[in-house]
Parts: structure tokens; sequence; C-alpha cells
């Protein structure tokens, strides 16, 4: 049997990346504390997947070659970098939670649920939390920053999510459904 | 009272592990109660999950800035080979082409540097067992060896880019004349317009030594001691004397641990199983003396360990045995 399909072109490789870009980068970040890192991770995927088009084809189901490839490559970098992090906690133990099946969400409707519960931490824990989580800083640098105490910085993140594990209850299958649904 | 006392213990540090700011004692200390605890295991990926999701609600990965440099890697590059190969010389279009696409590259630059001014704090990355390779923020390209770091800005400042190096690399750096690349070695810099060019920071004994595979560079050890590098030439650092000096490339393998490709002429087999132990990550030990009498000649292109050692063993009938940390090859020798 021939089959007759097209191999990637320009045009399709940028569809994938508008389709997928942001979803494979919250997917490789939700992995990985470094958000530059898990960019990288996710260019590099796209790049490899030119590279090598003439090998995959189109109908072989693409979104899940390229979430598999970003997750593999997430796993190295865990692998790599694994000084102050435990592989068993970042990945191995994580397949043992048993996964449910609720409604779902659209993925707007879950952007605004996050950014609502993110407004709705008192200031001082928003703050610490945003820096701890978005800029990537250590608990030491923050507690500098802030001129606080490190044992305050890690009692406002403790604070934090405990209020957005309340908040996230009935959402954090949506993630899983986003990442994995094809 | 007690339990709740540890409970709030382990949450503070579970949320301290995911934030990157746990110990090595408290990573191991945390593994233990969540391999173990039925409880807080769960509470584990609770905490974990919502740590998780929160990445969802800031979409602040830098689309635009990605697809261009995912571009400039793929189609981009292809396109460019083309035209060039296509018409060598006449060149009135393709000026006019990337007058449109710098107009359209600095729109594109103003528009994004509002984002940037976030992005210079340092990064450092270590390859430990394998081989890596990165694209830096200007879509420059690095390969670092095994056991090599480099140390380099999220995004790079505007007068020029540095980064650091530790071991091994191998660049292919984009061109921008405005903007020098700098290679900083605990001793010397290595400064490039744009080229590709090889660094080895713990040559034979501790010399710093660069070979320039296109392009130019410049060595700098000081001021007054510079060397300037050409297409195909290598430059040997004398850290005793602070000296730097041209040398010849003795060794063609020098990237064989990126490119995979070897090639050996009348090669001893102690260099032979040197080169490939290099390139692929394994130790190799010699069992009889008269084994170093074999001489080589061969070029592997891009072969795996299996075939590559099948091949050699095949010439000199020898036989391998796989230890705790090497492989012992014996043999009759020559």
């Amino acid at each position: 049997m021939t089959s007759t399909y097209q191999p990637l072109d320009e045009a399709a490789l940028q569809k994938l990346f508008d389709a997928y870009y942001s979803s494979l980068c919250r997917f490789a970040s939700g992995y990985l504390s470094d958000a530059d890192a898990a960019e990288d991770i996710v260019q590099q995927v796209f790049i490899n997947l030119w590279n090598h088009r003439e090998e995959i084809q189109p109908d072989k189901q693409i979104k899940s070659y390229l979430f598999t490839a970003v997750k593999n490559r997430c796993l190295n970098h865990i692998r790599d970098h694994k000084k102050y992090r435990s592989y068993y906690l970042d990945v191995e133990a994580e397949l043992e939670i048993p996964v449910e099946e609720k409604d779902t969400f659209t993925e707007a409707e879950l952007e605004n649920r996050l950014n609502l519960a993110l407004d709705n931490l008192p200031e001082k824990c928003r703050e610490i939390f945003l820096l701890c989580r978005f800029e990537e800083m250590k608990y030491k640098e923050v507690a500098d920053k802030l001129n606080i105490s490190p044992k305050t910085v890690e009692a406002q993140m403790s604070k934090a999510l405990k209020i957005l594990r309340e908040e996230f209850k009935d959402l954090w299958f949506v993630v899983f459904l986003l990442f994995f649904w094809q | 009272m007690n339990t709740h006392g540890n409970h709030t213990q382990f949450e503070d540090l579970a949320v301290k592990y995911l934030a990157g700011s746990a110990t090595p004692e408290e990573v191991e200390q945390l593994e233990v109660w969540v391999k173990n605890d039925e409880e807080k295991r769960r509470l584990f990926f609770d905490i974990k999950r919502s740590w998780m999701l929160v990445s969802s609600s800031r979409n602040a990965f830098q689309k635009s800035h990605a697809w261009e440099k995912i571009a400039s890697q793929t189609f981009q590059t292809e396109s460019k080979d083309k035209v060039r190969t296509l018409q060598p010389k006449s060149s009135g279009s393709i000026i006019t082409i990337w007058r449109v696409a710098a107009a359209i590259l600095l729109l594109i630059t103003g528009i994004y540097s509002v984002y940037y001014f976030a992005g210079f704090r340092e990064k450092e990355w270590v390859a430990m067992d394998q081989h890596q390779e990165r694209i830096l923020d200007d879509a420059s390209r690095v390969h670092l060896h095994r056991n090599s770091t480099l140390t380099y800005p999220a995004r790079f400042r505007s007068n020029e880019r540095r980064v650091k190096l530790e071991g091994e690399a191998f660049f292919e750096v984009t061109e921008d004349a405005q903007k020098p690349f700098v290679v900083e070695t605990s001793n010397i810099e290595i400064h490039v317009l744009g080229t590709s060019f090889y660094v080895n920071t713990r040559g034979e004994a501790d010399e710093t030594e660069v070979i320039v595979q296109t392009g130019k560079v410049a060595m700098v050890a000081s001021d007054k001691v510079q060397l300037p590098l050409s297409e195909g030439q290598r430059g040997i650092y004398d850290h005793d004397r602070n000296e730097l000096a041209e040398a010849r490339v003795e060794n063609p393998n020098f990237i064989s641990w990126k490119t995979r490709i070897l090639v050996f002429e009348d090669s001893g087999l102690k260099e032979v199983f040197e080169v490939i132990g290099d390139t692929y990550g394994v130790n190799f030990s010699l069992a009889e003396s008269s084994l170093e009498n074999c001489r080589l000649t061969a070029i592997f292109n891009d072969k795996t360990l299996a075939e590559v050692l099948a091949i050699v063993a095949e010439t000199f009938s020898l036989r391998y045995t796989r230890t705790q940390e090497e492989i012992l090859v014996s043999g009759e020798g020559c």
C-alpha cells in the first residue's frame, strides 16, 4: 500500500506550533521548576520534528509524539540535573496515582479559574508565591529580597499551597485531560 | 497535636522541594516519607498537582520569540543554504530580502524587548554522563561534552554574548557583528563573530585548546597576548608560561563525541579504544600489551558502539569482557 501523505512543510510546522506550543510548555514546566529549560526543551522537540520529518508520518498521531518527546526530554533533564532533585518524587511515583475522570473545562475557563485563585491569595502570600513559582527564586533569595526570614518564606509558601489546593480540588484532573487528551 | 505538627512540617518540606529550595538531606527525608507513607504520598501529589496546575495560569511563554528561534533552526537555514548554492554571487534581490527581514526582525525585537529585562539571570548547564545540545537565546548552538559545564544567561545582554565554559564544547555561533560572542575559560577568553569551533579547557598538561571549524576566532589571554585563528587552525594556551601558540590538528576525532564520526589512520589500538571510549562514554583496557602493536585504518560514520566494536574485533580477532567499570579487550595481538 502506498501512502499519499505529504511530508511536514513549513505551514504544517507552524500549525502544530500554534496548536501545541503553549500546552507543551506548560506540560514541561509541570515537570521542571525551570521555565526556561522547559521552553528550550519544547523548542528542541519542534526542531527535531522538522529534522526527522521524512521519518515521521503525520497520520501517526503527532500530538502524542510531541507530548511523549517532551516528556522524555524532561526526564532526561531531571536525570542530568539531579543535584537537588529526586527522580522518584519528580517522575516515578506519579504513575501510582489513579486518574479519575470528570467534566472538562476549556483552556480559557481553566486559565480564568487559576488566575482568580492567585488573585485571591493574601497579598504577602501572593507576592512570595509568585517570586518562588514564576521567578524561580530560592527561599533564601526571596527572603533577602523582601528582608524577611527564610522561615517566613517557608510558612507563607506552605500557606499559599494550602489555599491553592483547596481552590483546585475539583480541577487537577483537567490538567491531565488537557495534556493527554488526543 | 503531634500529628498535626508533623503534617505541617511535611507540607512545608514538600512545598520547599517543589520550589527547588530543599537541601539534599531534606530531599532524601521527603523521599523516604513519600515512599513509605500512603497518606503522605497522596498529600505530596495533591500539593504537586496544584504546583503544576498553577503554571497554566501564566501564559508567559514567549511564543513569537520561540517561533523565530525554531524557524531559524529549521526551514530558514535550509532555504538560506539553497539560495547560496543556487546563486553564489548575484546578490541584488537577496539583499532586498535581507533588508526586509532585518526590518521585520527589528520590529519584533522592539516589541519583545519589553519582556527581556527579566531574563539576565545566569544558568548553569551541566552535562553529566552524556553529551547534550542546547540552543542559546541568540540561536547559537552549543554541544556540551560529558562532565562539562556551561554558564550562560537566559537572555544575552545588549553589547555582548558571554558564556563561561569548564570542560569541552563545540560551538556553532550565529553571526552578529554588533554583539561579539565571548567564551570565558578560567584563563583566557575566546572572541568570536560568527563561526563554529571547539574548545577544551582540560587538554593535556592542563592547557586550553581551541580548534576552528569555520570562520575566525581570537584567543585572548591578555591585551598583549592574543592569537587569531581561522578555519582548520588549532591554538593552545600554555597556562604556566601564559603563552598562546598555534599547533597542528593532530587528532581528527576531537569532536567525535558529537558527530560519532571516527577516523583512524594507521592508529594504534590503545588510541583507537581511547577514542571509542570517549565517543561512547565507556572505559576500555587492553589485557595484553602485544595488542598495542595492532594498527587500524578505518572510518566509522555514526555507528553504534556495538557495530564499531564488532568491526574492530573482526579485524584483529579480539574478545571483549565486560566488568563493572570497564570493558576488557583481549586477543593475541599483532
